[in-house]
């Protein structure tokens, strides 16, 4: 009779174990950070300032992503140690006033893998990040960008502020 | 692929249950009969057993993803315990992870004990055991392919192909082995058991983790824990009798 209830005690506690689920990866998972991007005013560089009509695009890609804040996140690419975009200031904008202006930022950075669990798999984080902004058609609408941390393991706070 | 594992399990523990209530009604006549006949001198075989688990090789055979053999074998040192080991290979590729794809490769050996709860009628040497195991596995894992998990999809997947090897891995585990073994024919024995097991140490790879340990199992990210069971079939070689 022991016996038998030793058995069924250890049966039930194989079950209970045996249906554990570890293949679907927790959305507050954090996997590959993003970059973290705060926008300040170049003429009071302590006042945060939206660029109006911001559209981020990979260079030499069409489809991009359209930012309406000050602090933004964009993904950086996992695959090479450089991603080149395209910040457009009052993207697809007519007016005379507030013309399109497109400025390039590069960015170059040193990749490690890290592995997280089971159901995520890998993710990316990011060192020695280093922007560097290339001259579009007219002129540069970013008057500085300034390295806050260039290592990008969290998003927590700012890697870079850029300055217009 | 879980699924089918847990389904074996669910069936293994079921014929354990079942065999375990049919033994009590036969331990009961047991004690009727030995009242009766007293004069009768038991013979109790006692020999080396061996065999293999039924269930590895045909697994290999249904399952593209698993290979594994595994030879079993106890000694009986006294009228209720037996001394057992089991020593196998497996080879077992794990793909139902989204963003992993790992190849876990290996040899285990599990030393132990075994303790016989079931009464003998005269003549007959089946075991109801509870048992006993130090598990140890050295192995490899091949990450065959992982993906980059990325919170958004503005850039492609990717996915990385090159297989990275980690070489060198072990684990350590103890278990508590639950099984029958009922005499066929003369000598040659059925068995199904149900295993328990208990991590105890390991080596991780660099890096990574071990996703599948031979021997022991899938490992799980929530606990130590991990399970397992056989159907083995094996022949008594009598040395001698009591």
């Amino acid at each position: 009779m022991k016996f038998k209830i030793a058995i069924l005690i250890t049966g039930l506690t194989i079950l209970l174990s045996s249906c554990e689920r570890d293949d679907i990866c927790a959305e507050t998972t954090p996997v590959t950070p993003l970059l973290v991007i705060d926008f300040f005013d170049i003429e009071n560089t302590s006042e945060p300032k939206i660029p109006e009509g911001l559209v981020i695009v990979e260079n030499g890609e069409t489809v991009g992503l359209a930012f309406d804040a000050a602090t933004i996140s964009i993904p950086l690419r996992t695959n090479v140690d450089q991603t080149d975009f395209l910040f457009v200031l009052n993207a697809g904008s007519e007016e005379l006033e507030n013309p399109e202006n497109v400025d390039g930022i590069s960015f170059n950075y040193i990749r490690i893998e890290e592995y997280i669990s089971k159901a995520c798999g890998f993710r990316v984080t990011y060192d020695a990040l280093d922007p560097t902004r290339t001259p579009q058609d007219n002129g540069f609408w970013i008057d500085e960008i300034q390295v806050i941390n260039p290592t990008i393991e969290d998003e927590t706070s700012a890697h870079i502020r850029i300055f217009h | 692929m879980r699924l089918q594992h847990t389904l074996g399990f669910f069936i293994s523990l079921f014929i354990l249950l079942m065999s375990a209530s049919l033994s009590a009604q036969e331990e009961e006549i047991d004690t009727k009969v030995s009242k009766k006949d007293t004069t009768q001198q038991k013979t109790q075989y006692y020999g080396l057993r061996v065999g293999v688990d039924l269930s590895k090789p045909i697994r290999s055979f249904l399952d593209d993803n698993y290979s594994g053999l595994e030879v079993v074998g106890d000694f009986r040192v006294s009228n209720r315990y037996y001394i057992a080991a089991e020593v196998g290979n497996e080879t077992r590729t794990i793909e139902e992870f989204p963003n992993l794809d790992v190849t876990s490769k290996g040899s285990y050996i599990k030393a132990g004990f075994n303790y016989n709860a079931y009464k003998n009628w005269l003549g007959m040497n089946n075991l109801i055991y509870a048992g006993v195991r130090a598990g140890f596995s050295t192995f490899n894992q091949e990450l065959n392919s992982f993906t980059i998990s990325t919170s958004n999809t503005f850039f492609e997947e990717d996915i990385r192909t090159d297989t990275v090897d980690f070489d060198g891995l072990s684990a350590v585990w103890l278990e508590v082995q639950l099984g029958i073994q009922a005499e066929l024919f003369h000598n040659l024995y059925l068995g199904i058991n149900v295993q328990l097991k208990n991590r105890i140490t390991e080596t991780s790879p660099d890096g990574f983790e071990n996703i599948y340990i031979p021997g022991f199992g899938q490992t799980t990210d929530t606990s130590d824990f991990g399970v397992g069971y056989g159907y083995t079939i094996s022949y008594l070689i009598p040395l001698f009798k009591k």
